[in-house]
């Protein structure tokens, strides 16, 4: 494993740098108009230091609560300048969680532009008039001098103990994959549409993958790519670089293989890949590049990569991961942290520029899963991710599974400890097991929750035995990607003939049965 | 295979009304696998998803050239809810 150590770029100085160089090149697209790259930055600069003039600088995260759109990428931006941190709160995520998340954060100053917003901490709330109002103010500013390590980004994910996890994200993690010699399909002529849900690091590779390197990026405003958005999107505006989740893309390939047509880069990946899936769209796109990639956000975006060649679809065990991109190293490790050979399987450690500075206030899971080790004798950070995989002879990465409960559903990392332990702490709830629905091909489709009912002697009122009830207290503490779709509650849990709860008996609970989901009004989902 | 549809729901079956209607009824019962819908079942009777809701709004595009978004059947996720609300998208889409 090697981790080259050139030293990276900040974002947003690359961002300013083609801002310099190509002033009028169209960084985003909105509603079917392009801005430019002067507009961005002239506007980022503006936000920025009206951010410093609050108290915004080094060191600080600075939570946004936007939709999607130009002005959103400004203030990313501009927090950047000011040498703090972003992070993208999604606007759908129940009240509770974004409290919980603020509150971990703490900050000084938040970004929305919601008039309603309680006033615990500062609050800015970027003008009516958007971008181009930004962009006329046109505020000078100089951008904090912060290292490439430094904090650029925080991404929440599912957490086992119940809150969520930030993985703080260095600004080298991010351009690491980009430019001269990074990754295919990025850079001026490029376009990438942008779809990623907002607090995802996929959405730093579909934003920050083409606007450091002087490309464009396509603003979707819908939270769902469809096949005929696809279409629109390639033929209007030169889309021809892609990022899509596995299942969707698996979706696409069943439902409408040619909207992949005018493409030129396919990146795919966040689950298990479907080999059959991947053979089909060989098939019919024998020229277009498909790439697959693995990685957890701790070390951000991607890990390793493949690009497919049908044979790959015929490898047992499943389609090879590939192997690490620029700035990354990978070491699989056995239990007593010693490098595994070819053919033998460990756990997948991943080291170089790629890796999170840790959890935001959370020092000790950060040292847990951060250690430093001796490899090859030579003392390295990795990130234990709890993936186990295999190397070929090739030297190609193979991934084998998980070691413990993570699982994933539509791309989503869901720990199903983290529902438990919400779902465990609701009155009505004595004890309760979450768990993945899972089709005829053993792929995780839809989450279940089963729950023993409070005892009828301890508890005579017992109305919270309800599970629309619990239903309805889980959607008001988790985002929907964590509620589940199937909820019973039970007297007592199925078991087998030596006493073990029976997995495949609640399984069967919960594929055909009444789903407890019978809601109906202001309810969003977000992936 | 499919399964039946009072396994899912106690609800007497009500025939959905009109092309739009049927045709949603028709692509949701075939995403969910279930054998029938109706136009007061809801997309989460049958244990709707997010992806299961990007399937039907791609086939609703692709067999009857209508534009939905998952977001609404989130929203309106009752057959006849959902029917209106892309009826009524697509007549705001043609006098934009």
């Amino acid at each position: 494993m090697s981790a080259p150590s050139s030293s990276q770029p900040l974002i947003h100085d690359a961002v300013a740098a083609h801002a310099t160089r190509d002033p009028d090149a169209p960084a985003l697209v909105w509603h079917d108009r392009a801005i430019s790259y002067r507009t961005l930055d002239t506007a980022a600069n503006t936000y920025a230091a009206d951010l410093a003039d609050r108290g915004v600088g080094p060191g600080q995260v600075v939570p946004i609560l936007l939709d999607r759109s130009p002005e959103m990428v400004a203030l990313e931006l501009a927090v950047l300048k000011t040498g703090a941190a972003y992070t993208n709160l999604d606007p759908n995520w129940p009240a509770e969680r974004q409290r919980l998340i603020i509150d971990l954060i703490a900050p000084a100053v938040i970004v929305t532009a919601d008039d309603q917003w309680d006033g615990r901490f500062d609050r800015y709330q970027p003008s009516d008039g958007g971008i181009d109002d930004a962009a006329w103010r046109a505020r000078a500013f100089d951008p904090a001098s912060v290292p490439p390590d430094s904090p650029a980004t925080v991404f929440f994910t599912s957490g086992t103990t119940g809150v969520p996890k930030g993985v703080l994200s260095p600004h080298q993690a991010v351009t690491r994959l980009f430019g001269p010699e990074g990754l295919d399909g990025f850079g001026p002529g490029h376009a990438t549409p942008q779809v990623a849900a907002l607090p995802w690091d996929m959405y730093a590779f579909e934003l920050w993958g083409q606007l450091t390197t002087g490309g464009t990026v396509v603003l979707v405003a819908e939270s769902y790519l469809l096949p005929n958005t696809l279409r629109q999107v390639v033929s209007r505006h030169g889309v021809d670089t892609l990022w899509i989740t596995t299942s969707v893309f698996n979706l696409f390939v069943d439902e409408a293989p040619d909207c992949f047509d005018g493409l030129a880069h396919v990146y795919t990946g966040g689950e298990k890949a479907s080999p059959e899936h991947m053979r089909g769209f060989l098939t019919h796109h024998p020229d277009l590049p498909l790439w697959n990639a693995y990685g957890p956000a701790e070390s951000c975006m991607i890990t390793t990569l493949r690009r497919l060649v049908p044979a790959d679809c015929d490898v047992p065990g499943g389609v090879p991961v590939g192997t690490p991109v620029r700035g990354t190293g990978v070491v699989l490790l056995d239990e007593r942290d010693t490098c595994c050979e070819p053919g033998r399987e460990g756990e997948i450690c991943i080291a170089g520029q790629g890796l999170a500075n840790g959890y935001l206030a959370q020092p000790e899971l950060t040292r847990e899963k951060f250690p430093t080790v001796d490899i090859d004798g030579v003392p390295d950070r990795i990130y234990r991710t709890g993936d186990v995989g295999v190397w070929d002879d090739d030297g190609v990465l193979h991934y084998r599974g998980r070691r413990d409960r993570q699982i994933k559903i539509s791309g989503q990392r869901i720990e199903l400890a983290e529902i438990e332990s919400v779902a465990g702490s609701l009155p009505g709830v004595r004890n309760c097991i979450a768990f993945a629905v899972t089709d005829s091909d053993g792929v995780p489709v839809r989450l279940a929750l089963v729950y023993l009912v409070p005892r009828s002697d301890a508890d005579p009122s017992g109305p919270s035995d309800d599970p629309l009830r619990v239903h309805d207290q889980l959607r008001r503490l988790l985002p929907a990607y964590l509620v589940p779709q199937t909820i019973r509650g039970l007297t007592q849990y199925p078991v087998t003939a030596n006493g073990k709860v029976d997995r495949a008996a609640l399984h069967e609970i919960a594929r055909i049965s009444r789903p407890a989901t019978r809601v109906r009004a202001g309810r969003t989902d977000e992936r | 295979m499919s399964e039946s549809r009072e396994q899912f729901v106690d609800s007497a079956f009500i025939e959905p009304d009109g092309e739009v209607e049927q045709s949603i009824a028709r692509i949701i019962a075939d995403v969910l696998a279930v054998d029938r819908v109706g136009r007061t079942d809801s997309f989460y009777d049958f244990g709707g998803t997010s992806l299961a809701a990007i399937k039907i709004c791609a086939r609703l595009a692709q067999e009857r050239g209508w534009r939905a978004e998952p977001a609404w059947l989130f929203i309106n996720d009752v057959v006849a809810d959902f029917a209106l609300r892309v009826r009524s998208e697509s007549v705001l889409a043609a006098e934009a």
